[in-house]
């Protein structure tokens, strides 16, 4: 590495150094904060201030190998946008330049100036490296809050440009523009415990893991054989984007659920009960009453029968108005089969159903139930009835249990929500997974 | 927070809004009847045995 030059802060007289002697146009004191022009033979400040000293996650002057190249952290700034702030290190080594560490919400990139500029092909999408890259925000002004370290250009305090970020699977291209200058970065995730590995340090926390305060400069490089080689698997960071519309689909869900439950109490019900003598005659039975008190409800209808097989129920409902003798016609069946085939045994049906009536309007009701059973043959017992196959084994009785009462979830109202909520995520998601 | 986030969360408030009708005016197009116009409709019925195979 390059050797320091030590001078002392105009601000509050502490030592600093540059480490990128020659390189560095600016530094803001770790200290106090200010900052100061050292391109100049005298140190001259710029901006006074006097602020505590930063804990920094990577302190000022460490060293790290990051994709076989030895970097020290020369300087950082706090930058935020919309309320959220992340921290950016810049780093340098003289043979290779400077690179950029930037950490936010948790997860850390690694990035460099592009040399280049990419390909506008749209107001929205660039092309670089053979790449297609798509905006996903909206330029966003970020500001920088806090610096300290040493930078290449004149840095300050409150310094304000607009930022959009490209994405090409989960790499990043960052484009900041002020009044002067365009700037592109390019940002490649990257693995936090590496970081914490390359540099000594705790990736997740603000201090060192000795509990030591960062922003040292001139602080011990990491021990021998501290390196990160690899950068993380591009698939294994989603974009805040994706997240976030996947967190918001999954509380408007449970929302959803939670309101139709409430709306689709179930009221008092009115049972009963039927026995029907398979292949016999209609049988019918009334349950009420049915109290609808609400403007609309549902009213729900269930049967569920004795143990039976090869077997199955027509079931007739007439939702009566005790009041207009109006009627809402339904019907269901009740069903189940069993038998052998070369796959072997197998089962179809349920000895149970029910059927949901929608927007039932406000009053009094009966349920007319109307049944019938009937029965099947797998066909390997004689048949009496040649030429009517279902009418095989018409003996036996099924006993039912009814009831009717007014409420249920929607599932299918339920269902379409969830396709509605989730497709949209799903699609980003798979665009970007596409992109990578 | 980007103009398409809020642009999905007033589609999930749009969606959380209809839910909340249709379970309001117990309005469904799967019911197996409705009693108050719209979809559904009488269903079940005859029922030729199973549909296995």
């Amino acid at each position: 590495m390059i050797a320091g030059r030590k001078f002392d802060c105009p601000g509050c007289g502490g030592t600093l150094e540059i480490r990128a002697a020659g390189y560095t146009t600016t530094v803001a004191c770790r200290y106090c904060g200010s900052v100061i022009d050292v391109a100049s033979p005298d140190a001259t400040l710029i901006t006074q201030y006097h602020q505590a000293v930063a804990e920094l996650a990577i302190p000022l002057g460490t060293r790290g190998t990051i994709a076989g190249i030895e970097w020290e952290a020369i300087g950082w700034q706090s930058r935020s946008s919309a309320g959220e702030s992340w921290d950016e290190f810049l780093l340098f080594n003289p043979y290779a330049g400077y690179r950029w560490l930037v950490r936010a919400d948790g997860e850390w990139t690694f990035g460099r100036a592009l040399e280049s500029l990419p390909e506008m092909l749209s107001d929205d999408v660039v092309r670089w490296q053979d790449a297609k890259w798509e905006v996903e925000d909206d330029p966003a002004t970020m500001v920088t809050i806090r610096v300290v370290g040493e930078f290449y250009w004149r840095v300050k305090v409150d310094e304000t440009v607009t930022g959009r970020t490209f994405w090409s699977g989960s790499r990043q291209l960052s484009c900041e523009q002020n009044r002067d200058e365009v700037n592109w970065t390019a940002l490649d995730p990257i693995d936090s415990d590496g970081v914490g590995k390359a540099f000594g340090i705790n990736p997740d926390g603000g201090s060192r893991p000795d509990g030591g305060l960062g922003g040292g400069l001139g602080s011990s490089g990491p021990p021998p054989g501290k390196s990160i080689d690899h950068f993380a698997d591009t698939r294994s960071s989603p974009r805040p984007f994706v997240r976030w519309t996947f967190v918001a689909a999954l509380f408007a869900a449970a929302l959803a659920f939670i309101t139709m439950a409430a709306f689709g109490g179930h009221g008092t019900p009115a049972t009963g009960s039927l026995s029907l003598g398979v292949g016999g005659p209609e049988r019918t039975v009334t349950l009420g009453p049915v109290e609808v008190k609400r403007a609309w409800q549902t009213v729900t209808i269930s049967a569920a029968g004795d143990e039976f097989a090869n077997k199955w129920v027509d079931l007739d409902y007439a939702l009566v108005d005790r009041r207009t003798h109006q009627a809402i016609e339904a019907g269901d069946t009740l069903e189940y089969y069993t038998g052998t085939d070369s796959d072997g045994p197998w089962t179809e049906g349920s000895h149970s159903t029910s059927t949901m009536i929608a927007r039932v309007p406000r009053g009094s009701y009966d349920v007319v139930m109307t049944a019938s059973a009937h029965a099947w043959s797998d066909g390997t017992a004689p048949s009496p009835v040649v030429d009517d196959p279902w009418s095989i084994n018409p003996t036996g009785t099924i006993a039912l249990t009814l009831s009717a009462a007014t409420g249920g979830v929607l599932w299918g109202n339920f269902m379409v929500v969830l396709v509605l909520l989730f497709a949209p995520p799903c699609f980003f998601a798979w665009r970007k997974m596409k992109g990578a | 927070m980007s103009g398409k986030l809020i642009a999905f969360i007033v589609w999930c408030a749009l969606v959380w809004t209809g839910a909340t009708w249709a379970a309001y005016s117990a309005w469904s197009p799967f019911a197996g009847a409705s009693g108050g116009g719209g979809p559904g409709g009488r269903g079940g019925g005859f029922y030729g045995g199973p549909m296995h195979k």
